[in-house]
């Protein structure tokens, strides 16, 4: 048993190992958002969802995975075939890697770099660019919309989302995301949440519209433009889109608790659970997720204009104005 | 500036409400609602009382009965009278118009309770009521009498006259 575990160490093995299991979570992280999406909005409007495949329909995933493997993957007869089956890999692969740098606990992390936060800020912002090849690619009109939508509204996002990030980043005084957690204390009142609500607000918000969530959702934009960039995509290629915006969703979640939420750490010092205390995470990731289920099945989409407004007149400004209170109360405040 | 954001908590209430409510979905095949009164399902002959008259065959919109006829002595009366051999009805083509019933003048066929007609071939969805099974997919036009064109126009003009 030690020497496998020594084995499992030794570094190249290591990376695969935990990269296998990364890309294991992330895919199954997808599955069970889609069934907990049906499931949310189901209950929302008061009805059941998917409940005939296995015990109280859990087994749906499983069934709705079959069914898009043996679709047949249409392409329009026109489209750029690279760039459109390109599309889809280009959206995933971010969202899968960024998963490698979240810590679940002190111990799982797969790559503790020290340039986590900015790790992540880089990589997430490849995502527009599967959204505009989607869009080009298929060569329609609804998709190129869509894209223009999409690489506008992520674009505009990335603002207010990493000048968010700087009021933790100023109170840590690191850039690593284990030392973030670290830093924030095992009592839920020490977590960054509450001296940082601003920050915390605004990171949520503009997460919400960097993964292209209602009520940020017009790059798809069901009821207007049908689809958005993905509105050609057909079984294998539609399911990894819908993969790639549920793995982001979920890492959104997990960067928000990271950051924010204390990580791994317990709300109350007795609840320490020790080397099980990924639980936390789960659990407030799990939470975050949720209240991105809710807001989905509650709010209406914005309209372009309210999206830029909200933006740059709202959250930019806020976050500028809270990072001026941050650093004053760092240079008033001693000790912190 | 007060009532920002009001509307939104608003709406999050009512729907973090709904989802701890009573669902009111009815799981159809478990429970099956009753139906309504003279309720038009899937269409059934009583085969001992068809006269074989034809009228539903003649009347039906879409064509979807066939009757195959024969003159036997059925009812033991010594005297051959038409009989139904063959009946089949194409639920594929039925659109329930109730139109052969209406018209059956001995009320031989008739609506049942059956809504649930789904088969993986369209053939399997005709259904013979006959000692003999009749090819649903000929269209069953019955041979009608032509009248002659001259009764057709004279009444019109007398009219004009």
């Amino acid at each position: 048993m030690q020497t496998v575990l020594n084995l499992l160490e030794a570094e190249p093995i290591r990376l695969f190992v935990s990269f296998g299991a990364v890309l294991f979570l992330v895919l199954n992280l997808a599955a069970i958002l889609t069934m907990a999406e049906r499931k949310a909005s189901a209950y929302i409007q008061l009805r059941y969802g998917p409940n005939r495949v296995g015990p109280r329909g859990l087994l749906q995933p499983a069934a709705d995975v079959v069914k898009l493997f043996t679709k047949e993957n249409v392409m329009p007869g026109r489209s750029d075939m690279w760039v459109f089956l390109g599309a889809p890999i280009a959206m995933f692969i971010p969202a899968a890697l960024v998963w490698m740098v979240i810590p679940f606990s002190p111990d799982a992390v797969v790559a503790n770099l020290n340039v986590g936060i900015l790790f992540f800020v880089a990589i997430t912002s490849i995502g527009a660019l599967g959204v505009v090849m989607a869009g080009y690619g298929s060569r329609s009109t609804f998709s190129l919309l869509g894209a223009l939508r999409g690489a506008a509204q992520i674009i505009s996002y990335e603002v207010p989302l990493i000048l968010s990030l700087l009021g933790v980043i100023m109170l840590t005084g690191s850039l690593s995301l284990v030392e973030v957690v670290n830093a924030q204390g095992s009592t839920f009142w020490t977590w960054y949440f509450l001296p940082q609500l601003p920050m915390f607000l605004t990171f949520y918000i503009a997460g919400l519209a960097e993964v292209k969530r209602v009520p940020f959702d017009l790059p798809e934009g069901e009821s207007e433009i049908v689809g958005g960039f993905m509105v050609e995509y057909s079984g294998m290629t539609w399911a990894l889109i819908q993969a790639a915006e549920f793995a982001s969703m979920g890492l959104m979640s997990a960067i928000n608790v990271t950051l924010f939420l204390g990580g791994w750490q317990p709300p109350l010092p007795f609840l320490d659970f020790g080397p099980f205390n990924w639980v936390w995470f789960g659990l407030k990731t799990a939470l975050i997720m949720f209240t991105f289920q809710w807001i989905r099945w509650s709010l209406p989409r914005l309209r372009m204009d309210q999206l830029m407004d909200l933006g740059w007149k709202v959250l930019v400004p806020m976050t500028l104005v809270w990072l001026f209170v941050t650093a004053g109360a760092m240079l008033v405040i001693p000790g912190n | 500036m007060p009532q920002v954001g009001q509307g939104i908590l608003k709406g999050m209430g009512v729907t973090i409400r709904h989802l701890f409510q009573n669902k009111i979905t009815r799981q159809y095949p478990e429970y099956k609602r009753d139906l309504p009164e003279r309720s038009r399902g899937m269409l059934t002959v009583d085969m001992d009382r068809c006269i074989a008259c034809l009228q539903c065959m003649r009347i039906c919109p879409d064509h979807c009965i066939s009757i195959e006829q024969e003159k036997r002595d059925a009812d033991g009366s010594g005297k051959a009278k038409p009989y139904a051999v063959g009946f089949v009805i194409d639920d594929s083509r039925c659109m329930y118009c109730s139109l052969c019933v209406e018209v059956c003048p001995v009320n031989c066929i008739y609506h049942t309770e059956e809504f649930e007609a789904q088969a993986y071939n369209r053939l399997e969805l005709a259904r013979q009521f006959g000692e003999r099974p009749v090819d649903p997919t000929i269209d069953p036009k019955p041979t009608v009498k032509k009248k002659p064109k001259a009764a057709k126009q004279a009444p019109k003009k007398e009219a004009t006259a």
